[in-house]
């Protein structure tokens, strides 16, 4: 009997051993690799975009037959994990990644000593205007822009049909609650559950506390400088109309959504739509690969996310943006420093380049040069908005760092669920922002 | 002269390595967080760390969210003290019967201890959001209320634990001389009788360090607080652990969330060898 339980004892003890073991083993050989073959340079990618990861290690493997010299280890935490996190992990243990992604103005001041200026890069002419902006630091560039993103209302087109909405006539708050309203009445001959899918919480929870919350950011008169102005103390979130109508537009989505929002997770959220149980879905178009892997045939567009009746606030905009920055670290050796910025023309201005951002990622390219257009329904909606003038800015990574996941997250989980009332919600932003700044 | 020498080589050869490993990811790191807990560092290298005396700890005093999380973990701790307790006794009584499954039963209610707790709370977060609601025909879930997402992670963490618990009460058990119960049993002492007056003065050592465990991994729980809850609904089942966590990591805010990680320490510390003396009094000397 003794022996019996020993025996379970020992297995324990080896199994948690085992597990401890692997991680120390791929470190080594990790490292074994670098040093055996001189004349190789080893280039370490950090990057966030877990979406991409299948891609990213095709065009590696391109790129690595292109470069025999070059041997580039990739290595992603992002999704529901915590990039900003896991980044300084690396830095601070000595294992510096020589490409690694950062999100705007407030990040590129934090992480200045280690950025390489860009600016002499090919790519460089053929950004889009305004996609350096973010990155662009006593004028010189520092990143490469992803992609171009965008998000909104995403709808199923022939449910609307079927439903008799006009998707064009959705300008005001108004409209949009004639929308829900209409398509809720319908719901039977739809064959919906729910008007629309939206989440505050779980591994979704980005949904509201980043996409919804840069609205009433995004459409003040002069984004930037109201952000200025919240620094310095000269502008404040209670008391400005736009995010009064932030939390009109809350209580509709609110209305209209499931019944509990704080347990609905990315893939609920992204495959109920997908499956047609919703009509709406509030995400962006990098939802597009898991959406075609669910049904090839949807055919979907853009709602704008509106605030409020008055149309001079930008109603009718969707927010685009470009959703991280590729950068390489100043503080390597002058060879990875010359392979890191190889493998970033490798992806601007390579054909190969071109067929990864367009045809394997389903990106918007951020680049001129590249004459690919995007196949699918969410990227042709956005250009769409686009070409009509019809966008506002991601104005997020302008916060305070820390600021989106634990004060945003937080005060809207707490208004969901009714524990703080809309002056508590506002006022409570406005504090956090001075506290974390 | 020579023996003692081959015995201090061999101790020492023995002892070197864990002591190393134990040194280098234990000791170095609590005495360089000690040192960050002064400073307002940011975790990015290169930058110039600020020596701020005792400011972050005056800051952990005046965070609500502290005090907020203390009072959930204390929450937790009761849920998960008690279950965790009363089921590993319970098997640890089913195992010792003559049976003929006791031996498989052991192994079989051991395993889930075998299982990362992240993993564990990933799997029942599946089972609180998509099954119990069909199983209960409700559209309730556990998980979207304060009080009972913290019950679920009790439930869970009695899943993972109650088996190690098990195994002290085991060992325990079948420590008692057999002819204590045989002479109750001549003396006709019911089941119940014994249990109360024979079985529980004599596993109170076991209950000592049971208690103990399962009062230090409450206060310790992260692994399953992060998987199951993640704090949701708005912090309200975030425990100390992952609110220190959140402090440093999310707010990114190293030099409070380490001051914090230091008063944690001396907490645990603390309470634990409050117990560890109160219930060592109860113990009976065979």
């Amino acid at each position: 009997m003794r022996k019996a339980m020993a025996l379970i004892l020992a297995l324990a003890l080896l199994l948690s051993q085992a597990g401890c073991g692997k991680g120390d083993t791929d470190t080594e050989a990790a490292a074994g690799n670098g040093a055996s073959s001189q004349e190789q340079v080893t280039l370490e990618i950090f990057q966030f975009k877990v979406e991409i990861v299948d891609q990213l290690d095709a065009l590696v493997a391109d790129f690595e037959a292109e470069y025999p010299q070059i041997d580039v280890v990739l290595d992603t935490v992002g999704g529901g994990g915590d990039y900003a996190g896991a980044l300084r992990s690396r830095m601070n243990s000595g294992n510096h990644p020589d490409i690694f992604n950062v999100g705007g103005p407030s990040e590129l001041a934090l992480w200045a000593d280690f950025l390489e200026p860009l600016t002499d890069q090919p790519w460089v002419e053929n950004s889009f205007d305004g996609t350096l902006d973010m990155i662009t630091r006593d004028g010189e560039v520092y990143g490469q822009p992803y992609n171009l993103e965008g998000y909104g209302l995403i709808y199923h087109k022939d449910l609307f049909e079927q439903a008799g909405i006009d998707a064009a006539s959705v300008r005001t708050l108004s409209d949009l609650e004639k929308v829900f309203a209409t398509l809720e009445s319908k719901k039977a001959d739809l064959g919906i559950e729910t008007v629309l899918s939206y989440s505050v919480g779980d591994s979704a929870w980005w949904t509201a506390a980043v996409h919804t919350m840069n609205v009433p950011f995004a459409m003040q008169e002069d984004p930037v400088a109201f952000g200025d102005g919240l620094d310095a103390g000269t502008a404040s979130i209670v008391g400005n109309n736009r995010f009064e109508g932030l939390l009109d537009l809350f209580d509709l989505l609110f209305q209209y959504s499931y019944r509990n929002l704080l347990t609905v997770s990315y893939d609920d959220q992204v495959a109920n739509f997908a499956m047609k149980k919703t009509a709406v879905l509030h995400q962006g178009n990098w939802t597009i690969g898991m959406l075609k892997e669910i049904d090839p045939d949807l055919d979907m567009a853009f709602l704008p996310i509106p605030l409020s009746d008055d149309t001079a606030w930008n109603d009718g905009s969707i927010p685009v943006g470009v959703p991280n920055y590729w950068v390489v670290n100043s503080q390597t050796t002058d060879a990875k420093k010359e392979a890191a910025k190889l493998f970033l023309d490798y992806i601007a201005s390579s054909d190969r380049g071109a067929k990864f951002l367009v045809e394997d990622c389903q990106f918007i390219p951020a680049f001129s040069n590249v004459d690919l257009e995007p196949a699918d329904s969410l990227s042709a909606s956005i250009i769409e908005y686009s070409k009509a003038g019809k966008t506002i800015p991601w104005m997020w990574p302008y916060y305070p760092a820390g600021y989106l996941d634990v004060p945003i997250k937080d005060n809207i989980q707490l208004y969901y669920q009714g524990n703080i009332t809309k002056e508590q919600f506002l006022a409570n932003l406005d504090k956090a922002w001075q506290d974390m700044k | 002269m020579n023996k003692k020498l081959k015995k201090h080589l061999v101790f020492w050869l023995f002892l070197t390595p864990s002591l190393l490993a134990f040194l280098m990811v234990v000791v170095l790191p609590f005495f360089s967080g000690v040192y960050y807990s002064f400073t307002d560092w940011n975790a990015i290298p290169g930058r110039e760390v600020g020596f701020i005396g005792l400011k972050n700890y005056l800051n952990v005093f005046q965070d609500v969210q502290v005090l907020k999380a203390l009072g959930t973990t204390l929450v937790y701790g009761t849920y998960s003290i008690i279950l965790i307790n009363i089921v590993g006794f319970s098997l640890a009584l089913l195992v010792t019967q003559k049976m003929r499954s006791a031996n498989l039963l052991r192994t079989v209610f051991f395993m889930p201890n075998l299982i990362g707790g992240l993993i564990l709370g990933y799997v029942w977060k599946f089972v609180f959001l998509k099954i119990v609601p069909v199983l209960f025909q409700t559209d309730f879930t556990m998980l979207e209320a304060t009080q009972t997402s913290l019950l679920a992670m009790a439930i869970v963490s009695t899943w993972q634990m109650g088996g190690y618990i098990m195994v002290i009460y085991v060992a325990a058990i079948q420590a008692i001389p057999e002819e204590l119960l045989e002479a109750a049993d001549i003396d006709g002492a019911g089941p119940g009788q014994k249990i109360r007056n024979i079985v529980f003065p004599l596993v109170a050592p076991a209950f000592t360090v049971s208690l103990f465990m399962t009062l230090s991994n409450a206060f310790k729980m992260f692994d399953v607080n992060v998987s199951l809850t993640g704090g949701d609904p708005a912090r309200s089942t975030e425990l100390l652990a992952l609110e220190i966590f959140s402090k440093a990591f999310k707010e990114l805010n190293f030099g409070e969330g380490q001051a914090q990680a230091v008063l944690f320490f001396i907490l645990v510390a603390a309470i634990t060898a409050v117990q560890v003396t109160i219930t060592k009094k109860r113990e009976v000397e065979m």
